[in-house]
């Protein structure tokens, strides 16, 4: 069954570091499946990695997964320990195991990696602002107005100007996915 | 000894019928050399050392010619005279398939060999349709240690350019790998 999620560490920052809102992120654990490696976790703040409540609901898996796609980053010891390309073959292993619902990879590069190579992972990827949308509107995971709190969060963080870029997201990207979003799940629970 | 050359022909039946494709014995070194870097488990069954076409493994070129356990599983056809890349190719027979499929879904079985299954079906995605001097530009890039100086590694080197602009047309590599490449020597 599709029902599994794997997270970028900036989904997990987002929620806990950006918005400052652990109480959400453990919605979200809650109500999925969540696999990570130790490259991830190791880009989590502490307060989530010495979680107790976090280490129970979270499902880990620990292989070099950069090691499989090297040649397409090349050898610099920059992305060897990045938490997306673990994400990603993690990811791709729950999908042979036809497990995964969602990949979340905010930053534009292991996305667009992923699309082009891995088509049959395509649908499965996303962001956390998509993941957010999707939970509450596909697959009636989180309540709208979890959700709605957890987009308008993010939206004020930006406006505040405390964190440089929280989600990964700018003004920019915010006018284009952020608002649209909210406005997405807004109509779409008044519709249904 | 037995038990170490039968499991490694185990893995090379699992790493050839992840695509149903034949394939150079260029790539499926390659790719095994990827999985025996990705997972402490397959170093036990082969060992790779620098070659003129980057990491080499004997054991492996000994297995795909000289099968022990594992006969009439694939076929190997010889590189052509004209040919100084591929190594030769090697292709599941009938048979090979069937053992294959007894093979992996015994494997599934297994919780430890999961990880493994899904990698090699990764790799077979990501490098097959590499030609094989895409691949060797990626590797003798990504792994200098492996490389040694020859004739194949001097006509990829004056072909870079060209073989990288192919990689970004084609969107294999996106523009900072194209940069990264262009940049090393």
């Amino acid at each position: 069954m599709r029902v599994s999620v794997v997270a970028d560490s900036t989904f997990y920052s987002c929620c806990a570091c950006d918005i400052k809102r652990k109480d959400l992120l453990f919605r979200f654990l809650v109500s999925y499946p969540f696999y990570l490696g130790n490259k991830i976790s190791g880009e989590l703040p502490d307060s989530i990695v010495n979680d107790n409540d976090f280490s129970r609901l979270v499902t880990e898996y620990n292989f070099d997964y950069f090691q499989l796609i090297k040649p397409f980053f090349g050898r610099s010891p920059r992305h060897a320990d990045d938490g997306e390309y673990e994400a990603i073959g993690i990811g791709y292993m729950l999908d042979v195991q036809d497990k995964l619902r969602f990949l979340i990879l905010d930053d534009r590069r292991p996305n667009k990696f992923v699309k082009k190579h891995f088509v049959h992972l395509a649908s499965s990827v996303t962001g956390t602002i998509g993941f957010v949308q999707e939970s509450c509107c596909n697959d009636n995971k989180i309540l709208p107005e979890h959700a709605l709190e957890f987009l308008h969060e993010i939206k004020q963080t930006i406006k505040s100007g405390g964190k440089k870029r929280p989600c990964s997201l700018t003004p920019e990207t915010c006018r284009a996915i952020l608002m649209p979003a909210i406005e997405y799940i807004r109509n779409y629970h008044v519709g249904a | 000894m037995d038990t170490r050359s039968r499991a490694l022909e185990h893995l090379i039946l699992l790493l050839l019928g992840a695509r149903d494709q034949k394939i150079s014995l260029l790539h499926l070194e390659k790719e095994a050399f990827f999985l025996w870097n990705f997972h402490p488990d397959i170093k036990k069954f082969m060992r790779f050392i620098s070659h003129y076409r980057g990491p080499y493994s004997e054991e492996i070129q000994q297995v795909i010619r000289n099968p022990f356990n594992l006969i009439n599983c694939w076929t190997y056809t010889p590189q052509a005279w004209h040919d100084t890349l591929s190594g030769g190719y090697v292709e599941l027979t009938p048979h090979g398939r069937g053992e294959y499929q007894r093979l992996y879904a015994a494997s599934l079985a297994n919780p430890q060999m999961e990880p493994i299954l899904a990698a090699m079906t990764m790799v077979r995605e990501l490098y097959d349709k590499l030609s094989m001097e895409e691949l060797l530009l990626l590797i003798y890039d990504t792994y200098p240690e492996y490389q040694k100086k020859s004739d194949v590694f001097e006509a990829i080197r004056k072909s870079k350019k060209r073989l990288a602009e192919n990689l970004v047309k084609k969107g294999y590599i996106d523009e900072d790998r194209y940069e990264d490449l262009m940049a090393s020597n």
